[in-house]
Parts: C-alpha cells; structure tokens; sequence
C-alpha cells in the first residue's frame, strides 16, 4: 500500500533521507524508530508530499505521490504529532470539513458513527475543539481517517504526550484500523508501544534504514537492545 | 549582570532579519532627508532673500509719488526661512509665505505652497521629523514586540524566570536594547543637521535646537518603548502585541491627529475668509457696533481739526487734513481689525486646545508640535510673524500719511514725496525667538509628553515585572 | 465544487471570530464618523458659498433699485463715491466652487483653496486659500472616507488576512489541511476570493451608510457608483493579494504581520513621500515670489508708459472705442483713470504671461512626473481617483481656477466696455453684470487610470501568488 523506492531527499550537503526502500502492506503497521534527525518525518513528509523527493519515488496505492498528489492523497490520512484543527469549530464541523475537502459528503447519522467508532461521544463531538485535550482531538483527526475511507495512515509521534491511558486507546484504535485493512506507517520513539501494535519495525540512521525486525520476534527489551546497538553505531 | 543581559538582547536583535532590514531603510531614509531639507532650505531662503532685495529696491526707486499711492502701491513681505526648517517644515506648506501690505487693509499671508504641490504632498513631506516621529516608533515597535512574548512562547521566559535574574533589571534591559539604533538613527540625522546648520545661525541656538529636540525624541521614544514592553508583558500572544501595538500607532500617528483636527474645525469653526473680510469691511464703514459711522467720524475729525487750529477753512489749515484723515481712518481701521483678528486668534486658541486635549490619546501630538515649534514652523511663529508684518504695516502707513500730512497742504494731491521718503521705510525683518524662548511657549505640549512617558513608565514598572512572572503563554 | 466548501467553511468561520466581526463593525463605524465629520465640513463651505452669493444678490438688487430710482429723478448722489453709478459699487463679484454631492467622500484640495472668492476687475483674479484658518489641521489632514479607504481600509484587510497561511502554519493546521486531496493552491485562492468579496462588500455597505449620513443618493450616478465600487474592490483585492503573496513563503503570521506592516508603510507613507521628494529634486518648482517680482516690474513699467500702453489697448479692442457717449462728460476724468487703470492691467498681463505659463508648464511637468512615480504606489492612485469621484482633485481645483481667470476677464471687459464708452452704470446693466456660473466638472481619467493600474498590479500579483503558492510549505 505504500511503498518507497530509493527515496531520497537532501537539504542542500545534509542527506536527510538515502536511497530509501520500504513497503507497507494493507492490514500491517510498521514503525519507524530512530533519533532526532534520522529521517522520520521526512519519509512521512515526502509520502505527503509536503516535500519532493530528490530521488526515487513514493507510491500510495500504486500512485506516485510526486506525479499525483491528490489522487495518492485520497487514500492517505495523516496524524501528526499534535493534532491542530480549527478551535473555533465543532469536533463535528472540523470532520465535516475535512471530508468536504476530500470531496465527500457523509449524511450525519453516518459522521456520528465515525464519532462513535474512534470512541468521542456525542456531546464532546458538538462542542469547539478549543475544549478538547490532545487525546480527543487526534480521536476527530483518526475520525477524518475513517471518514476519508483511507487506505494509509501516516502517523507521526502520535503517542508523545499522552497519558499511559489514553495512550493504550489510542494503541487499541489503531489495531483496529489494521484489523479492517488499513496500512499504517507510524513514526515513533516509544519502544514499548512499536512493540505493542506494530507488525514490524524499522530503525533509522542518518536517512538510512539500518534494520529492519518482525515484531512478533522480539521482546521490548530486545528491541530496546537491538536500537542502542545501531544507535551507538553512528 | 545587567550589561550582560543588555548586550544578549541586543545581540538577538542584530540577529532578526528584519531589524537589520527596518535598520538599513531608515538610515537610507534619513540621510537623504536632511541632505534634501538642506537643499530646499538653501533654495528658499536665496528666493526669499532675492525677493525682498528687489522689493525693497522696486520700493525704494518707484519714484515721485504722492504718499497715498505708494501706500496702495504697497510692499510685499516674505517670510523669512528658519534654518531649523530642514529639521520639521511643519505648517509651512500650509500657511501662506507673503503677504501684501498696503494702507486701509490688513491682509493674511497667501500663497501657500501645498497649492501648487500634486496629491503626492498630502501623503507627507520626507523630512528628518517625518523619518523620526512617525517611521522610527513603527520600527522600534516591530522590533520590540516579541521582547517578552517571544520568549513566553519559546519557552525561553520560564528559564529565565528560574534563574537569578531580578525581573526589573532584565526589564530595564530590554528597555535600554532598544535604543542603541533609534540612537543611531537620531544622531546621525541630528548630526548631520548641526554640521550642515553649523554657522547658518547662533551656535548656542542651534545646539540648544539640537539638545531640545534630543529630550523630546527620548521622552517620545521612551513612551513607544515602555508601551511597546508593557503590551508585551501583559499580552498572550506576539501577534496580540503586535497588532495591539500597530493599532496603537496608528491610531496616535494618523487617526487622532486628523480627527483632532476635523473636531476643531467643527467645534471652533473658522469664519469664511470672504465673510470674514467682509464683515471688517462693514464695520470700519458703518462703525463698530453700528456706533459712529465713516462719514460721520470724518465730519467730527474735520470740525475737530479745524476748531484746533483756529481756522475756518481747510486751505487754511497748516497740515492736509486728508493725510490726518486717512491716518485717523488708519487707527479706527486697526481697531476693528485687532478686535476681529483677536477674535480668530481665540478661535485658533480653541482649535489648538483641542489638539492639546487630544494629545491624551496620541503621544505624537505635543512631539509634533514640540519639533515644529522648534524648528520655527509651527502656527505660533505664523501667528507672530503676522503680527509683525501688520506693525511693519501700520508704522510705514502712518510714515507716509505723517508725511502727506505735514509736507503738503489739503486738497493739494499732487503732491509727491521722492525716494527719501521711501528710504525712511525701515526694513522688514523678523525674529524667530531663541529655540528656548519658543520651546517655552509650548509648555503643555511638553508636560502632555511627559506625562505620556511618566504615565506609560510607571504602568510598566508596576505591571511588566508581575507579567514576566506568568511564563507560559 | 470545492469553492462551495471552502466558502461555506470561511462563512462559519467568520461568524465565530468575534474580533473580526468587532473589526468590520468598527469600519463601519468609523466610515460613518467620516462621512459625518466630512459631511458637516462640507455643509459650512457650501453654506459661505450660498450666502456670499445670495449676500451679492441682495447688494446687487438693492444698488438696482437705487439706479432706479435715481433714473427717474427720485434719488441723487452729490458725487460718484459711494452711488451705484460707480464702478466700484459693482466692482466684487463672488465665485464660488462647485461642489459635487459626492464631496462628502473626500477633502481633496479643499482645504487649500477658499470655496468662496471675489474677483475684481482691477486686481488680478486667483483662488485663494483659506487665510482665516488654522493651518494645523491642514498638516494632519481630514478625516474622511477618503482616508478610512486609503489608510485604514488596508489595515483592516491585513489585521484579518496577515495569517492567511502563517496562522494555520504557525496553528498547525496546515499540515492537516495539505494531507487533503486538494490543490493549496486553488484552496488559498478560493479563500481569498471569499475573503476578499466579504471584505469588498463591508466596505460597499460602509461607504452606502456614508453616503445616507451625507444624505447623497449614489444611485444617482450609477456610473460613478460602479467605478467606486470597482476601485475598492480592486484596491481591497490588491492587499488580499499581497497578503496571500507574503503569506506563500515558510513564514510564521507574525513575520507575515511584520512584512505588511513593512510595506502598507513603505506604499503608503514611505514612497508617496520620497517620490515627491524626488520630484521636488528634478523638477523644482519656483516659489510664486518670483512670479510676484515679475509682476511688480510689469506694473512698474507699464504704469511709466501710461499714454503708449492705452495706444496700444485701443488697437487692441477698437470696438471699445466705436461707443463712446459723452452724457456723463462730467466724469471723464474717472473715465480716463479707469481706461489708463484698464489699459495698464491688461499690458501687465500680457508681460506676465510668458512668466505664468512657464510657472504653469512647470508645475505641471512636476505633476507629471510625480503622476508617473505615483505609479509606485497604488494609495497615491486611488487618492487622486476618489478625489476626482469626489469633485474635488487638482483637476477640480486647476479647472476652477481657470474659470475664475476667465470669468475675471469677461468681468473686467464689461468695465472696460462701460470706462472705455465712458459711462456710468445704469439699470439696465445691471441684467448683463456677468455672474460666476459653474457645473461641477465631470471627468473620470484619473479614475480610469486607476482602474487600469490597479486591475494590472493586481493581475501580476495573483499570478506571482499562483507562481508561488504551486508549492505551500506545510510547516
């Protein structure tokens, strides 16, 4: 579902990203770990196509993202760090629009379901997101991912700065979401929750994929072992 | 501690792209516009000198002429150029340069240059003033916006406030950062003044201009500052202090000025000059207050006259009675023009009251108006430059009409006077004041500066120090 | 139709900012207070006008029934002074400027010359400024629509667009909203179009209500209307444009504020000023001291030359002296003095004109080139078109003063026709007294220029948005 061929990005002499190949298939997610610089973001941001990729290509269902952004931007949804929406909006007006902009027009009973799905009741739908704490807004933002009918989600330190709580939810939604077919691609440094709901895990290094592990395979402290050892390769 | 605070903050200014942007406009403002005043002043005072060369020598050799027609023939008088005029022009486009003296009428300077100057002129001359009281504030508040906010937002504020540092001292730090440039800026324009004025008019005065001028820029200055750091304590948000702060200026530099002024007009309205005239025109013939009409004044003085020197007969007399006659219509003439004239002068007084009342909403009001009046150029100097050309009137008319009176015999109008008489006409000449003098007129405009500056400079004192504590936005 | 969604979100999105909607309330407001404050100023200049004119008339009537009275042996003057036979008891005739209904939107150069003057037919005949009043407010300018539009118009528009794409950059919207299948390009353009057509509409309701506090009827001139309406629409649409353009970098909102801030002072205060500096390097005018040297001179020498200067004026006007009647031959002596005095003004004039008209070719190469540096600047622009919608432009005034220079001369001529027939003025004069009559003047140049300008400006601008806004950093 996506796919990364050679991918590579550079900021004038600083390779950000090298000659990256990945591929994430529909019902799996994959994380990427690595330190400050290692080249998340900028894979999520090149599948975005917030940036264009110097070398190589970046698919989204067959689509290449540089050529076709807004058709490969159909079945993409993104969750970034901090999830900002329009304050002075609704939870349920933010979703509105966000399907709007992708061109679709749900009924309301159905926007309240997708309300329901991601686990944000009703009345909190209704009130403006200048409210919500950062766990409810990233519910609206999962919401719009399910509205969307995405078949990617990019997602980016989406566990930083939640509680343990709300971070097992949202570590619950996600399964879920790669229980119905969609692939997700989740930038992280919480080894504890890679393990937990990913299908695998890459580790980055300086733009470059160093190792790449079946979750399944491994416990936390071995993942947290095999990270220390590429890290302290650099 | 605090030097090193000081030079930190100076330092992240150097840093901002847009303080060195702001910094590089303004110096290339503001050699240009003293350079430019310069020029401008050099070149109307030569018109000016020239123009009343030549009056004076038109004046001079008119020739033989009876008293009365040179009095008609009359004399132009042109404003004399203050130096200082390089620094503000002030009202000056605005206010007429000549007038045209002659006997019976009192008349206003006319010929104002805005007259003849396109829309562009109404958008602001460039001059020294302009670049300091209105584009220096808008740089200083664009650099200064974010000194505490910024911080708040980047957190940097909470390291700061865990440290030692006294929330005063870094305040007055901040304060002081942002006036090593405004000096710059001040003083290079300032310097440039000095040596280009140098020598052009007494050396105490021009500098005591220069030290005046100083003191209002720093007390205008000083209250842009702490408004600028107050709005930046209290506020959440760089862009709320941004805006709050662009909204002030705007408001003081532009709107309060020009409502100010349509207020006073409407308040204080100033009577049409042709009413006006004409209502002076009226009086002097039917008498002020209807009382004593022309022709009645003229039949009292004759009989008057005629009883005084024991004569019957006009021919008789040992004067011309109509040179008495005129001068007599002269003084009751003066008369109803100093009522009708103090009149309007009380009428501007109110208008300039109002511009005085509302410089509680603007700072730049009484700093205007201070760098006006030092430079010569405010509507004070106009109000006396008026008057000194209407006792330069009335002394040279009752001259001529002495003369007529005493050199000739009544009825006898081809008598001529030749050009000894015209010599006797002094000079005009006008005194602008010292800077100190003129400065002291406006004592309310400076107290209303201060007491922006103390007003603005307590609230931050009192107020910052309690804000720099809430560290987070 | 992604235009539908994008304006209905900006629709709901703008009934939720209280500051903005505080902001166009406040517009508004202010609108009205100008129209108000202008409106009032403008009700005293016509009001001088009407009652010097009406003050004329009754003068004029009178002096009539006094002829009257004295042509048929009922009323008798010892002398000529002070008996309306006299010239000088006709000698001032008032002129007046006529003001368009529309003044009310702007003061233009009203506040530099008198709405009210007296032309006499022994002086030369110009427009005065306003002598009795204070110059301080002229410094600072009036407060009218004028100035709302030309200066706080664009503050509005940046106070609510600074942030356009910095804001939602800054917010961390952005990168949710780019995450979307649609274009940024198209979906900031659709957003300022919506923006833009609000704002355009806000100000049309603003300038409506300052049109119903000056009780003027813009309907009335649907014309003038549509090029007012077109002028703020454009001028408004080239700050939205600018916004947007300012707003295509990786800026943050308040470096975004900070730039427009920069340039509404560069394009409003900055190069307005330095242009006429400039102009005033290249193409310096002469004060009118020189002109008034020239002048005394000419009187100086014509006045030498009495006998050769009525020679040459008989030459010159040979009707005049096919008329002469010798009924008030008591009078001839003031009759000669007036022909002398007429004879020598007109020489005057003839010396001086090569003088004025190098004056005037002066000043107006200098507003030439100024006109061309205006360009630099889009307020500069529209000042000089809403004051010519206002009736009250330099081409306003410059006309006027040309009519009052020709009225003067047809003024002056029927007091030459009378010296030089040598007689006094009689009732039946009284109808052919020229008055000062003039329609306000319709012209639109400077209008359409604008127009021009400011749809061209614009168009370069949208097109450097779209160039650069192909590619919107999302953080």
């Amino acid at each position: 579902m996506l796919q990364a061929i050679g991918l590579t990005k550079d900021y004038g002499d600083l390779r950000a990203l090298d000659t990256l190949d990945l591929t994430v298939e529909a019902g799996e997610i994959f994380c990427l770990l690595g330190a400050n610089g290692a080249g998340k973001t900028t894979t999520l941001n090149l599948f975005l196509n917030f940036i264009q990729p110097c070398a190589g290509e970046a698919r989204v269902d067959g689509i290449e993202v540089a050529k076709q952004p807004t058709d490969a931007k159909k079945a993409l949804a993104y969750l970034p760090e901090q999830v900002m929406l329009y304050p002075k909006l609704t939870g349920f007006e933010n979703l509105t629009y966000f399907l709007e902009l992708s061109g679709l027009r749900l009924p309301e009973s159905e926007r309240n379901a997708l309300f329901d799905q991601v686990g944000l009741d009703q009345a909190a739908s209704r009130r403006r997101l200048e409210t919500y704490s950062k766990g409810m807004r990233q519910k609206v933002a999962l919401a719009i991912a399910l509205g969307k009918k995405a078949k990617a989600l990019l997602l980016d330190e989406p566990t930083s700065g939640l509680d343990p709580r709300a971070s097992k939810t949202f570590s619950d939604l996600m399964t879920n979401l790669r229980d119905q077919g969609m692939a997700l691609l989740m930038a992280t440094h919480d080894l504890f929750r890679a393990r937990e709901m990913s299908d695998r895990i890459g580790v980055m290094r300086s733009g470059k994929l160093v190792g790449c592990y079946q979750t399944a395979d491994l416990t936390t402290a071995e993942l947290e072992s095999l990270y220390l050892q590429h890290m302290s390769e650099a | 501690m605090f030097w090193n605070l000081f030079l930190k903050e100076c330092r992240l200014q150097w840093r901002e792209k847009r303080f060195v942007w702001s910094l590089v406009v303004l110096l290339l403002l503001a050699v240009p516009a003293v350079a430019v005043g310069f020029a401008h002043y050099r070149s109307d005072l030569s018109e000016v000198e020239a123009g009343a060369v030549a009056e004076r020598e038109r004046w001079v050799q008119q020739g033989p002429k009876n008293p009365h027609s040179a009095a008609h023939y009359g004399i132009f008088v042109f404003r004399p150029v203050s130096p200082l005029r390089v620094w503000d022009q002030g009202i000056t486009p605005f206010a007429g340069g000549v007038v045209f003296t002659e006997a019976h009428i009192k008349t206003d300077a006319s010929y104002e240059t805005a007259q003849d100057q396109s829309t562009l002129s109404r958008f602001g001359s460039l001059t020294p003033a302009f670049v300091l009281l209105y584009l220096v504030p808008l740089f200083l508040m664009i650099n200064g916006f974010a000194l505490i906010s910024g911080e708040r937002e980047q957190g940097t504020l909470r390291l700061l406030s865990a440290s030692a540092a006294d929330p005063r001292r870094l305040l007055a730090a901040k304060w002081l950062s942002l006036f090593p440039i405004v000096l710059l800026v001040g003083g290079v324009m300032l310097g440039l003044g000095l040596v280009l004025l140098w020598g052009r008019l007494p050396a105490a005065n021009l500098l005591t201009a220069s030290a005046l001028c100083a003191l209002v820029l720093l007390l205008y200055y000083g209250t842009i500052a702490n408004m600028t750091l107050l709005c930046s304590a209290v506020l959440r948000s760089s862009h709320q202090v941004l805006v709050c702060l662009l909204l002030f200026w705007m408001t003081s530099s532009l709107v309060v000025p020009k409502l100010a002024a349509s207020a006073a007009e409407s308040w204080f309205p100033t009577p049409d000059r042709e009413a006006f005239h004409g209502a002076m025109k009226q009086e002097k013939k039917s008498g002020m207050d209807g009382h004593d009409p022309a022709d009645q004044r003229v039949a009292r003085i004759r009989t008057e006259t005629l009883a005084k020197y024991g004569v019957e007969k006009e021919e008789d007399l040992p004067i011309n009675i109509d040179g008495l006659l005129m001068q007599e219509d002269e003084n009751y003439g003066n008369k109803v023009f100093d009522r009708y004239y103090e009149e309007l002068a009380a009428v501007h007084a109110q208008q300039e009251r109002v511009f005085q009342w509302s410089s509680l909403l603007s700072p730049l009001l009484p700093a205007r108006v201070l760098s006006m009046t030092l430079a010569g150029a405010d509507s004070g100097t106009q109000h006396r430059f008026n008057e000194a050309v209407e006792v330069f009137r009335r002394d040279y008319v009752e001259l001529l009409n002495t003369d007529m009176m005493h050199e000739s015999r009544s009825g006898d109008w081809r008598y001529q006077a030749d050009e000894g008489l015209w010599s006797r006409v002094p000079v005009f000449t006008f005194d602008f004041g010292s800077p100190l003098s003129r400065f002291a007129t406006q004592s309310a405009a400076l107290g209303m500066l201060l007491l922006w500056f103390l007003i603005t400079g307590v609230l931050t004192a009192w107020l910052a120090p309690k804000f720099l504590q809430k560290v987070t936005p | 139709m992604m235009w539908r969604v994008i304006w209905a979100h900006e629709s709901r999105l703008l009934r939720r900012d209280r500051i903005s909607l505080a902001a166009a309330l406040g517009f508004v407001m202010i609108m009205i207070a100008a129209a108000w404050v202008n409106g009032d100023k403008l009700n005293r200049w016509e009001q001088a006008g009407a009652t010097a004119v009406a003050e004329q008339e009754a003068r004029f009537s009178a002096q009539h029934a006094d002829l009257v009275a004295m042509e048929a042996g009922e009323k008798h003057y010892d002398s000529l002074f002070g008996s309306p036979q006299s010239y000088f008891s006709w000698a001032g005739a008032v002129t007046v400027f006529p003001f368009d209904s529309w003044a009310m939107l702007s003061t233009g150069s009203g506040d530099l010359f008198a709405p009210v003057s007296q032309v006499k037919f022994y002086t030369k005949a110009r427009v005065p400024g306003h002598d009795t009043a204070n110059p301080m407010p002229r410094l600072f300018g009036a407060f009218d629509p004028a100035f709302v539009l030309l200066y706080l118009l664009p503050l509005f528009v940046i106070a609510l667009n600074y942030g356009i794409v910095g804001d939602e950059r800054e917010c961390g919207i952005l990168p949710m909203v780019l995450a979307q299948p649609v274009s940024p390009r198209q979906l900031f353009l659709l957003k300022i179009v919506w923006r833009w057509g609000v704002t355009s509409l806000v100000v049309l309701f603003a300038l409506c209500a300052a049109f119903a506090v000056g009780g003027v009827n813009p309907l009335a001139k649907p014309l003038a209307l549509a090029q007012l309406a077109g002028l703020v629409w454009l001028y408004c649409g080239f700050w939205f444009l600018l916004c947007l353009l300012v707003n295509t970098g990786r800026r943050g909102a308040h470096q975004c504020a900070v730039a427009l801030t920069g340039l509404w002072a560069m394009l409003l205060l900055v190069v307005p000023a330095g242009a006429h500096l400039i102009g005033g390097l290249l193409y310096p005018i002469p004060s009118r001291i020189e002109a008034i040297a020239a002048q005394r001179l000419a009187a100086a020498d014509a006045a030498k030359q009495g006998g050769e200067i009525l020679a040459k004026f008989y030459q010159d006007h040979p009707e005049l002296s096919a008329n002469r009647g010798d009924t008030y031959a008591q009078y001839k002596a003031t009759f000669q003095w007036y022909q002398r005095t007429l004879a020598v003004f007109e020489a005057v004039e003839a010396i001086t004109a090569p003088m004025e008209q190098d004056f005037e070719a002066r000043v107006e190469a200098r507003l030439r080139f100024e006109q061309g540096l205006a360009l630099l600047s889009p307020a500069v622009s529209v000042r000089e078109a809403l004051d010519e919608l206002a009736g009250v432009s330099r081409v306003h005034y410059r006309a006027y003063q040309q009519e009052v220079q020709d009225y003067a001369a047809r003024f002056r001529m029927f007091f030459a026709e009378k010296a030089f027939g040598e007689s006094v003025i009689e009732s039946a004069d009284v109808a052919r007294l020229p008055r000062f009559d003039m329609a306000p003047l319709q012209s639109n140049a400077s209008v359409l220029r604008a127009l021009a300008w400011l749809a061209l400006v614009n168009l370069l601008l949208l097109a450097a948005c779209a160039v650069l806004g192909r590619e919107i950093p999302a953080r």
